[in-house]
C-alpha cells in the first residue's frame, strides 16, 4: 500500500538562496511525465526481516467522519465528547477477540508482533522475506538509486488468506521508498526574533497577561533530530528561557542530527519563541516510519493537546487513503481533541513539483499530504512586512515564481470538505467537495523567516515549515488562557477557528490577505487556497478562542 | 517502528548526499559554513542577540517600500513611508518604478533612466556570473510580449543561436511583478567566445507585466556553472538558485503612484 509509505518531504525553506527541489524516489508509481532517477533492483534475500503491517478491518470506519462531525458540531450531543485512542478502537474498530485470534494466526505463522495500536487499524508485525513469500505469495525487491539510497518495494500484490479476511482487509508496509527530505535555502542574516514575532502578531499583549506557555506541553513531530546546544544558544541569543526540550524517540529515529536537522530546530525554536515556558516534546520517527506510528504514539501518550508537523508529501505521491490506517490515526488524534497543525507545502499549487528527482519537474497541480487531511490544521506560508517599529504592517501570499516555491494550497482529490470547513470564501469556483487547504497562514516567505540556531549556525529559515510551529506556539498560548479561566480542553481547533473567521470578517481576529498568490491562486477577501484565512491577531484571536470554547460547552 | 530499520544491508537512511542537487545544497553549505567562520574569526561579534535598542525590530524581514514613499500595493500598507526598509533602493528617473536590492548579492552593472542592470559580484569566490536586467518602457510603445521580444532581438545579436526552452523544467508558474500579473519566457543559447567558439550554455528567465502606462520586464541571465568552474553544482539547481535571487526583486516592485 503505497500510500502509506509516504516518504515525507519536509516543507522547510531556510532563507533565500538555494532553491531547487531535492527529492527523492520513489517505489511508488509516479504520475504521467515524471522522471526517476537510475535504479538497480535485486531479489531479497529470503532470510532478510521485514516489518509491515496487517491493517484490520475496521467494521465502524464508514462512521468515523460522521463522529468527527459530531464531536466538532456545538448542536451535536457527542460535541466536545472526546475519545481517547482505546475508546476510538472499541466503537469503530475490531473486537479485541478478533484482534487476538488475528495476532495468534500471525504467530501460528512464524511472525512476530511488534506492535498494536490501541485504535485497532492495524498490527505491526515482523516476519521474513521468505515467510511473506511463501505465506502471503508477495515477493520483496532491494532496490538502489544512484546515490546510494535503498529501500524496499513488493513484487506483485499480498493476497491475504481466508482464514484472515474476517480480519485483516490488507497488508501494507512493505515498500520503504526513501523520504524526502528537507530543503534548506539560506538568506537574509537577520530573520525574525521572537520580539519581532511577538510585536507583529500580539504576542506581547498576551504576554503581558502572564500567557508564556507555562505548565502547558506541545509536540513536534521530527523525522530526524537536533542538537540541544543549538536551542540553548538560541535561548541566549534571544534572551528566552524554557524547559529543556524532551525527546521521544521511535525505534529507528536517528541518533544524529542529519539533512533534517534544521527543520527540526526551526521547529522547536519556533515553538519557543511563542511560548517559551511550554514543555515541548520532540517526537522523533525514523523517516521511513508511517505517519500513523507517530501519530498513535503522542495519542496515546496522552501527553499534548496541539502537535506541529513541517513534513510532508504532495498527494498524488503520498497516495493516502480515507480509511486507511494514516487516516485513522489522525481521524483518531481529532476525535481524542488534538489539534495538529500541518505545514501545507513550498510549491505553492503544484506541490508534486520536486518529486521526480534529476532532470525533470512534475507541475501537476496538487496539495500536501497530511496537511490535506481533514482531521488537521493546514498552514499556509505569508510574507511579513513590519513597521519601522516592528508592529505589522501587512502580508502577502508567498510566492517566489522563478524560483518555484511559494505557499502550499488547493483541493485534495481524496478527502471530502468537512462539514465545518465553510465561511465567505470557502465556496468558489474551483470548489468541488473536496478539502480545501489551507485552512489559516502565518510568516513563511524565506525574506521574512524566522531566525534559527541550528548545527551551531544562525540562520533564516522560511517556508510553510515555520510557518506551521508559528501557528502551534501561539495555540499553546490559548491553551494557557483556557487552563487559567477554566475552560477545559480546546480540543480540535479547526471548526472554532472556522466558525470565528466566518463570524469576524472585519479584520479583528485574522490579517485577511488579500495580495500575492501561490503560484496560482491569488489570496483574495475571505478564505483563499493562499493564505486560507489568514494570519492570527493573537491578541484578540487567543481569547476570542476561548470564549468560543466556553460559550459552546458539551 | 521497524519499517524504519530495514535490515539485510538496506542503507534506508535519509537521502544524505543522494541526488547531484542534495550534493550541491551540501557543497553550498559548506561554502558558506567556511565563509560564516571566516567572517566569525575576522568579525567578533557578541554572543547575545542582535536586537537593535528599542523600537526597532530584531529580525529585519527585508520588505523596502518605494523609497519609502508609495508603499501600499503589495504590502497592504499604509504607504505613510513608516515601513522598515531593507536593501538598496533604485528608482527609475524616467518612469517612477522603484525596487530594492541585496547589494551584498548584486553589483550595478548598467544605470539609466529607465533600465538598472544588475550582476553577480565579482568577487572570485562568488562564482557567479549572472545579471539581471529591470527596464521599463511606455505601455503605449510595448506590450509584455513586445517587450519580452525586444529584449530577446537584443541578445540574440550576442547569443545567436538563443532560442525558446524546449524543456518545462524551468517554466515559470505565477508570473507577477510587484502584484501585477505578466507573463514569462525562457530562452537558451550558447555565449560565444570572441573567436566564435561556443563556451557557455546560457538561460535567460524574462518576466514582464504591464500596469496602467507602463510596461516593465524583468531579465535573468544564469549560466552554466561548467562554463565558469572546473566543479560545483549541477547545471539545473545553479540555474535555479540564481534566478531565486531575483524573485525579492519581483516581490518588492514598487509601480509608480498613479500609474
Amino acid at each position: 500500500m503505497a500510500g502509506r509509505q509516504l516518504a515525507r518531504g519536509a516543507a522547510l525553506l531556510v532563507g533565500g538562496l538555494l532553491g531547487a527541489a531535492i527529492l527523492q524516489s520513489s517505489g511508488a508509481p509516479a504520475p504521467a511525465g515524471a522522471a526517476g532517477p537510475t535504479v538497480t533492483e535485486r531479489a531479497a534475500d529470503p532470510a532478510e526481516a521485514i516489518v509491515f503491517e496487517a491493517d484490520l478491518v475496521m467494521p465502524g470506519a464508514d462512521r468515523i467522519a460522521a463522529a468527527a462531525a459530531a464531536i466538532a458540531n456545538p448542536g451535536s450531543p457527542a460535541y466536545r465528547q472526546y475519545l481517547s485512542a482505546a475508546a476510538f478502537g472499541a466503537q469503530f474498530g475490531l473486537p479485541l477477540a478478533a484482534i487476538r485470534r488475528a495476532a495468534s494466526w500471525f504467530g501460528g505463522h512464524g511472525f512476530t508482533l511488534v506492535n498494536a495500536p490501541a485504535n485497532r487499524s492495524y498490527l505491526e508485525l515482523e516476519g521474513s522475506v521468505g515467510q511473506l513469500q511463501s505465506t502471503f505469495g508477495v515477493g520483496i525487491a532491494d532496490r538502489t538509486d544512484a546515490a546510494g539510497d535503498a529501500w524496499h518495494v513488493a513484487i506483485g500484490s499480498p493476497s491475504v488468506p481466508a482464514a484472515l479476511r474476517p480480519f485483516v482487509r490488507a497488508l501494507s508496509g512493505l515498500d520503504t521508498s526513501p523520504a524526502g527530505r528537507p530543503q534548506p535555502r539560506f538568506g537574509p542574516p537577520n530573520g525574525l526574533h521572537p520580539a519581532d514575532l511577538a510585536k507583529a502578531y500580539g504576542v506581547d499583549s498576551l504576554r503581558a497577561q502572564g500567557l508564556d506557555g507555562s505548565g502547558q506541553s506541545v509536540a513536534v513531530v521530527s523525522f530526524d533530530t537536533f542538537d540541544a546546544r543549538d536551542i540553548s544558544t538560541f535561548d541566549q541569543a534571544t534572551g528566552i528561557s524554557g524547559p529543556a526540550v524532551q525527546t521521544v524517540r521511535l525505534p529507528g529515529a536517528a541518533k544524529k542530527p542529519g539533512d533534517g536537522e534544521t527543520e527540526v530546530s526551526l521547529d522547536l525554536e519556533t515553538i519557543r519563541a511563542i511560548a517559551p515556558k511550554a514543555q515541548i516534546y520532540d517526537y522523533e520517527a525514523p523517516q521511513s516510519a508511517n505517519w500513523s506510528d507517530v501519530i498513535n504514539r503522542i495519542v496515546e501518550d496522552g501527553k499534548v493537546q496541539i502537535v506541529s508537523i513541517s513534513w510532508g508529501r504532495c498527494e498524488p505521491y503520498a497516495e493516502p487513503a480515507a480509511g486507511d490506517p494514516d487516516d485513522v490515526a489522525l481521524a483518531s488524534a481529532e476525535m481524542a481533541g488534538l489539534s495538529i497543525f500541518v505545514s501545507s507545502g513550498d510549491n505553492g499549487a503544484y506541490d508534486c513539483l520536486d518529486e521526480p528527482d534529476g532532470l525533470a519537474r512534475d507541475f501537476t497541480v496538487a496539495a500536501d499530504y497530511p496537511a490535506v487531511s481533514p482531521h488537521v490544521i493546514a498552514v499556509g506560508g505569508t510574507y511579513l512586512s513590519l513597521h519601522k517599529d516592528g508592529s505589522y504592517l501587512g502580508e502577502v501570499a508567498w510566492q517566489d515564481p522563478l524560483g518555484q516555491a511559494g505557499s502550499g494550497g488547493g483541493l485534495s482529490t481524496v478527502f471530502s470538505k468537512p462539514s465545518w470547513q465553510v465561511g465567505p470564501g470557502v465556496a468558489n469556483n474551483h470548489s468541488n467537495g473536496e478539502r480545501q487547504v489551507p485552512d489559516v497562514a502565518g510568516p513563511g516567505d524565506p525574506a521574512s523567516g524566522m531566525f534559527v540556531i541550528s548545527d551551531g549556525e544562525d540562520e533564516v529559515v522560511g517556508g510553510t515549515s515555520a510557518a506551521t510551529p508559528f501557528w502551534a506556539g501561539s495555540m499553546v498560548l490559548a491553551q494557557q488562557l483556557a487552563a487559567k479561566d477554566g475552560a477545559g480542553k480546546l480540543g480540535f481547533l479547526d471548526p472554532v477557528l472556522y466558525a470565528l473567521a466566518a463570524a469576524h470578517q472585519d479584520g479583528s481576529l485574522f490579517h485577511d490577505v488579500t495580495a500575492g498568490a501561490n503560484l496560482l491562486y491569488p489570496a483574495t477577501t475571505g478564505w483563499d487556497y493562499a493564505t486560507g484565512w489568514g494570519s492570527p491577531r493573537l491578541d484578540a484571536l487567543v481569547p476570542a478562542i476561548v470564549a468560543y470554547v466556553q460559550a459552546h460547552p458539551h | 517502528m521497524a519499517r524504519a530499520d530495514p535490515q539485510g544491508g538496506f542503507a534506508a537512511q535519509p537521502r544524505r548526499s543522494g541526488s547531484p542537487l542534495v550534493r550541491f545544497a551540501i557543497i553550498f553549505v559548506v561554502i558558506l559554513v567556511i565563509t560564516l567562520v571566516i567572517v566569525a574569526v575576522l568579525t567578533p561579534s557578541p554572543p547575545a542577540s542582535s536586537c537593535p535598542p528599542a523600537p526597532a525590530p530584531c529580525g529585519v524581514p527585508p520588505k523596502p517600500p518605494g523609497n519609502g514613499t508609495t508603499g501600499g500595493g503589495a504590502n497592504q500598507g499604509t504607504g505613510s513611508g513608516d515601513e522598515l526598509v531593507v536593501g538598496t533602493a533604485w528608482t527609475s528617473s524616467e518612469f517612477g518604478f522603484s525596487f530594492h536590492y541585496d547589494a551584498d548579492a548584486w553589483d550595478v552593472q548598467q544605470d539609466e533612466k529607465d533600465l538598472l542592470q544588475l550582476k553577480s559580484p565579482s568577487d572570485p569566490a562568488a562564482d557567479r556570473e549572472d545579471w539581471v536586467i529591470v527596464e521599463g518602457a511606455s505601455s503605449t510603445s510595448d506590450t509584455p510580449d513586445q517587450l519580452i521580444q525586444a529584449r530577446v532581438a537584443s541578445l540574440q545579436q550576442s547569443v545567436p543561436d538563443l532560442a525558446p526552452d524546449s524543456g518545462s523544467y524551468y517554466d515559470v508558474k505565477g508570473a507577477e511583478i510587484g502584484d501585477v500579473q505578466g507573463i514569462a519566457a525562457v530562452y537558451v543559447g550558447t555565449l560565444d567566445d570572441t573567436d566564435g567558439t561556443p563556451v557557455a550554455p546560457v538561460r535567460y528567465s524574462i518576466v514582464a507585466a504591464t500596469h496602467g502606462g507602463l510596461t516593465v520586464a524583468i531579465t535573468v541571465r544564469t549560466l552554466d556553472p561548467d562554463a565558469i568552474a572546473d566543479h560545483g553544482p549541477p547545471a539545473i539547481t545553479w540555474h535555479m538558485l540564481s534566478r531565486q535571487l531575483v524573485d525579492p526583486i519581483l516581490e518588492d516592485f514598487r509601480w509608480p503612484a498613479g500609474n
